[in-house]
């Protein structure tokens, strides 16, 4: 009988099992399925995706308009170096926003509750696979947060659909406005909103139809422009003047500005790939080594800045200082320092002979960040201390007539006047003016918008693939102007069609990537350059 | 056998040993040159002074005697030191290929704007700091050059572990006439009748007006 007992005991705790003892949840340590519960634990991945969106996001600067390029600052020679690059940056912040979406049903938290993180996932790997179909072409498609499989690259059409499918998606992020009233937590204008996913689309649409020719993009990428333009993603009010532009927009969080990237000295990454870093010098920079006779930061001429701004742009004397003063001083002012072009009666430092100085001083951005060493008798510039604006509704209103005059459309002139009409303050300059005229504009309101563009977004990264959405047009036969090869240098102006369509105004990947990974190929112009 | 083996085990130990320090007697920093003035000094450092000595020599005798410490009226002199690089960076900028091509009259003026009376030494220089742009600021102290113009001196104390007398004492130095700063790279070196102050190659000759 015992024995049966005994039997009857085994066969009950086979049945029973003990899987729920076991199931138990560390309490001491983290692993990956028994992380994703909280709120809190979504934001914290949240912060990560922000922080590799913060890495990743970066325009080039190969066609900065520049006169003296000292040390080839400005990267436009075509030179393998500073042509490579790796995806890995983009990888980071897909695999963040995967993390997200992959672990979704973990959480222990409402729909409604996570549902804003998953949005915010949606943009960013829209945002990724946008950034790397615009540097790389074809590129990776990653599976998911568990998949470390080797991964060849995707066409550039197939990065492309992926990007237009999460960017589709996070348009049901909420306004900008009401993101910031919906959450307690800090919502700056890095995170996804409606209205940054809706720019994304936008430009995500427009390179399509210039890029790859499919031109019914046109028309999608217009209506995102208008729908920002309209208030209809979020309230946004263009600057009252440059000056506002330079001193507010520039800066952070403005009315103007629609998606940016955060800097500031808490996060310890001061914008280093700024476009505009290099240029930025005297009266800005208040440290000796950038007074006005230093030269060796590449520069653009103030002949350049004059004929690019003729009288009445007030541009011009927004984004560069004393561009035409005779002399300019440095004298005290109430026992302060201060750079000035009037004399007046204070007590001159030391004058320079501002006709014989080359360069214009770059105004547009204002806001460097010192650090101080006490092996330096001076602080030491360590960047700027202001955010990245990728896209702002000025060109939003550029983007919306490129795309209307691609379509043929007489409207994209009121666009194209908009943005001329807080330049100059009135309507005086509207398309077509005298200086259109003399310009050879008046036949090409499509290079008259580049012009605008090239103006109003100066040093802001946006050049360089304005050259290639429109070059890529040309090419096709679309348009009548050699954008790539007349509107960089020299190396770019002796890139063949073959070239272009090898890959040249893409990167092509540095060594290391190929170390592990043998299913990627170096892009064929790269490759040849290579050799 | 073994012990043998043992034995020769330990005494190869001792042999080799690792009795040396790493520690290399590099000397003690002296820049005091006896019996040399600062002519005759600048010939014992052809790398950096070469083109200042031909410099000197092209300005004309008066300079010359100046550098010699014959001068009757300024036998100890303080020299912020234009070096070699800061010579032929000029020359190359302005297409010249010696420095006999320069004129001589400019020269002399350059010069003397690196001349002050008397020997200023590194310990003689107040602690300063400089204002926006590298400008004068408080601190220093203002030395009056040969040729009437202004230089603002002034030594950084950098504290080193807490201890501000071991630390380096540089010397900056803010030619007036063009708010240029320059820092010194090697200070108090002392010939007879001078005190030199070498400025760093970043120097370039035209930039102290």
């Amino acid at each position: 009988m015992r024995k049966y007992i005994y039997i009857f005991c085994f066969v009950l705790l086979g049945i029973t099992g003990c899987a729920d003892f076991i199931d138990v949840r560390p309490e001491n340590s983290t692993t990956y399925t028994n992380y994703f519960r909280t709120q809190k634990d979504a934001e914290a991945l949240l912060n990560g995706v922000m922080y590799y969106m913060r890495m990743a996001i970066n325009l080039r600067n190969s066609a900065d308009i520049v006169d003296d390029n000292v040390n080839s600052s400005i990267n436009n020679n075509l030179d393998p170096f500073g042509n490579l690059s790796s995806f890995s940056g983009y990888g980071d912040l897909i695999y963040q926003a995967n993390l997200i979406l992959d672990n979704a049903h973990r959480f222990e938290i409402s729909e409604e509750e996570l549902k804003p993180y998953l949005l915010q996932a949606y943009f960013a790997k829209g945002v990724a696979y946008f950034f790397l179909a615009m540097k790389f072409g074809d590129a990776p498609i990653m599976k998911s947060s568990t998949s470390f499989e080797k991964l060849p690259q995707s066409p550039v059409s197939e990065v492309l659909d992926e990007a237009e499918k999460w960017a589709l998606k996070a348009m049901d992020l909420p306004k900008y406005e009401e993101l910031v009233q919906q959450t307690s937590e800090s919502r700056m204008k890095q995170y996804g909103s409606k209205g940054a996913a809706a720019a994304l689309l936008a430009h995500l649409y427009a390179w399509r139809a210039g890029v790859e020719g499919k031109c019914e993009c046109w028309e999608k990428a217009e209506e995102y422009c208008r729908m920002i333009i309209d208030g209809e993603v979020g309230n946004y009010s263009l600057a009252t003047d440059p000056e506002e532009v330079c001193t507010s927009v520039m800066h952070r969080d403005s009315e103007e500005s629609i998606w940016e990237i955060y800097h500031n000295v808490e996060s310890g990454d001061l914008i280093t790939l700024f476009p505009a870093n290099s240029f930025v010098g005297f009266p800005v920079l208040t440290i000796s080594s950038y007074t006005p006779d230093n030269t060796w930061q590449p520069s653009i001429y103030k002949t350049t800045v004059n004929r690019m701004f003729p009288g009445g742009d007030r541009r011009r004397d927004a984004y560069f200082w004393e561009t035409n003063a005779d002399s300019v001083y440095l004298k005290y002012v109430d026992g302060e320092v201060v750079a000035s072009a009037e004399r007046g009666q204070d007590s001159v430092i030391v004058a320079y002979d501002n006709q014989s100085i080359k360069r214009a001083y770059l105004y547009k951005f204002r806001y460097p960040f010192y650090m101080y060493y006490d092996w330096s008798p001076e602080p030491s510039f360590s960047g700027m201390n202001q955010n990245k604006v990728i896209w702002r509704l000025a060109e939003i209103y550029l983007l919306r007539a490129e795309c209307r005059a691609r379509q043929g459309k007489a409207n994209a002139v009121d666009d194209l006047n908009t943005v001329r009409r807080r330049a100059y303050g009135d309507d005086s300059h509207a398309y077509p003016c005298a200086e259109d005229v003399e310009n050879g504009l008046v036949e090409d309101i499509q290079l008259a918008i580049f012009r605008e563009r090239e103006k109003e977004l100066l040093y802001e990264g946006h050049r360089y693939y304005d050259i290639v959405r429109n070059g890529m047009c040309y090419l096709r036969g679309e348009d009548t102007h050699d954008y790539i090869r007349e509107e960089i240098s020299e190396a770019y102006a002796r890139l063949t069609d073959q070239d272009i369509l090898d890959g040249a105004l893409y990167y092509g990947l540095e060594d290391w990537c190929f170390e592990n990974n043998d299913l990627l190929r170096q892009n064929r112009y790269w490759n040849r350059r290579m050799q | 056998m073994r012990q043998v083996i043992y034995m020769i085990t330990i005494v190869i130990f001792f042999a080799v040993g690792c009795t040396k320090n790493n520690y290399i007697d590099t000397g003690v920093s002296n820049g005091r040159h006896e019996g040399k003035n600062l002519l005759e000094y600048m010939e014992t450092d052809s790398y950096n002074w070469d083109s200042t000595i031909l410099l000197v020599r092209h300005a004309g005798e008066e300079m010359v005697r100046l550098f010699e410490g014959q001068d009757p009226d300024h036998g100890e002199i303080t020299f912020f030191g234009l070096t070699n690089h800061s010579i032929r960076r000029y020359l190359l900028q302005n297409g010249l290929e010696r420095v006999t091509d320069l004129d001589a009259g400019w020269c002399r003026s350059i010069l003397l704007q690196h001349v002050v009376d008397g020997k200023v030494y590194r310990k003689d220089i107040p602690a300063g700091e400089p204002g926006l742009y590298g400008t004068a600021g408080t601190g220093g102290m203002t030395l009056t050059t040969l040729a009437g113009t202004k230089l603002w001196v002034y030594t950084v104390v950098q504290e080193k572990d807490g201890i501000v007398e071991q630390a380096a004492k540089p010397i900056y130095v803010n030619f007036q006439k063009s708010n240029n700063l320059f820092a010194v790279a090697s200070g108090d070196i002392e010939p007879d009748n001078c005190v030199v102050h070498a400025l760093e190659y970043k120097f370039t000759l035209g930039d102290e007006e």
